[in-house]
């Protein structure tokens, strides 16, 4: 199993925060005349095209930890991803989105109410209500996460012999009601081998500091494996 | 004609004015039916190319704002629907830049969201997996943006 720190920066570009768009995860599939995604998710999946990343910016670097990536999955094999933040008070709404090659998922599904542990609750309570929510629009199934205090949440899919591709988008915001002086985080890497035309493993913001970030997430994965 | 049409339409003569007071060029901007505009290409500039570290962004000569995006006023309630100005704003910059050195099929309007193997100018706003905002030239939505900028049917 491959266990991946990413650490992404969010684009220091100064451009005057305005919007506060899709706090309300049902906009993403609303028209545009509703102030809606028309269907973007922002996952950054093939099939948004953009993450997160595109409106929000300028904040520190959420911190986000993508656990059980498969390295060589079985075909009709389950497999469980847990995606977890370090810091639940630190507001954090996610997406992300497994695809095939048709770019329909390979059935993706999240833990039902009655299993979830209280750290995939808001507020990390075992009384909170489920942070982790899917929405179907066509063949995509999209899973978020709503910006309420959860700590992580556990994604299954199966393995179907093709490649598949993981997109993860999350927003860490400051808190302000606008897109700037928020934190963004972007992975994207394939699973089961990889995909002619994919464009590498993992995006993030260009520049020096985030390569230096990156190889240093790498070190530290090599020294977990190591262990 | 309802209250908001005849405001896009006062919104429009009055960016007009404004650019026709600078220095005389021959160019000359393409029509470009601003109806539609508002109704069927508006809607997919606002979806495909209004991010604010996009075209969602005052310092852009080809600005978009509009609601769940950037608004041009920031008083503007987020969700409330377009104002007659970001309209106007809209349609006039994008009528703009339908200007080319052969028509407007040759307009960076027309060429900036298209591959480059399709006739494209190259873009940097290509997505994350490094594609143009359209596929191809079949696309649905790059379409509309072609017929409306090339006045075709």
């Amino acid at each position: 199993m491959r266990t991946a720190w990413w650490l992404a920066l969010g684009c220091a570009l100064a451009i005057p925060g305005r919007a506060a768009a899709f706090s309300d995860h049902a906009l993403f599939g609303e028209g545009v005349d509703k102030g809606g995604g028309d269907g973007r998710y922002f996952t950054g999946s093939r099939a948004d095209g953009q993450p997160c990343s595109v409106c929000h910016q300028g904040g520190p670097t959420p911190t986000i930890l993508v656990d059980g990536i498969p390295d060589a999955p079985t075909a009709g094999t389950r497999y469980s991803l847990v995606i977890h933040w370090p810091d639940p008070e630190v507001p954090h709404a996610l997406q992300l989105e497994l695809t095939t090659a048709s770019g329909g998922h390979p059935s993706v599904s999240i833990l039902p109410d009655a299993m979830l542990p209280a750290e995939s609750r808001c507020d990390h309570v075992a009384s909170g209500l489920p942070a982790a929510y899917t929405v179907d629009a066509g063949v995509r199934r999209v899973i978020g996460v709503e910006d309420c205090h959860a700590q992580s949440i556990t994604v299954s899919f199966m393995a179907t012999g093709e490649a598949i591709d993981l997109a993860v988008a999350a927003v860490s915001s400051n808190g302000m009601g606008d897109t700037d002086g928020d934190g963004t985080f972007e992975l994207r890497t394939t699973i089961g081998g990889p995909r002619p035309g994919t464009g590498g493993v993992c995006s993030a913001s260009s520049g020096g500091a985030s390569l230096l970030i990156g190889l240093a997430a790498l070190m530290a994965v090599r020294r977990r494996r190591a262990r | 004609m309802v209250a908001t049409d005849r405001l896009f339409a006062l919104g429009l003569a009055v960016i007009a004015s404004a650019c026709t007071t600078g220095p005389s060029t021959d160019l000359v901007v393409p029509e470009a039916d601003a109806a539609t505009f508002k109704t069927q290409v508006y809607p997919i500039l606002l979806r495909d190319c209004a991010f604010s570290t996009c075209h969602g962004n005052a310092d852009r000569f080809f600005a978009v704002f509009g609601p769940g995006r950037a608004r041009l006023d920031p008083k503007t309630a987020i969700y409330d629907p377009a104002t007659p100005t970001e309209l106007a704003l809209a349609y006039t910059r994008a009528r703009s830049m339908l200007l080319g050195p052969d028509g407007p099929e040759s307009s960076l309007f027309l060429r900036k969201p298209i591959p480059t193997d399709e006739g494209g100018a190259g873009h940097k706003g290509d997505d994350v997996w490094g594609r143009s905002v359209y596929l191809s030239v079949q696309d649905a939505r790059y379409t509309t943006l072609y017929r409306w900028g090339t006045g075709t049917r």
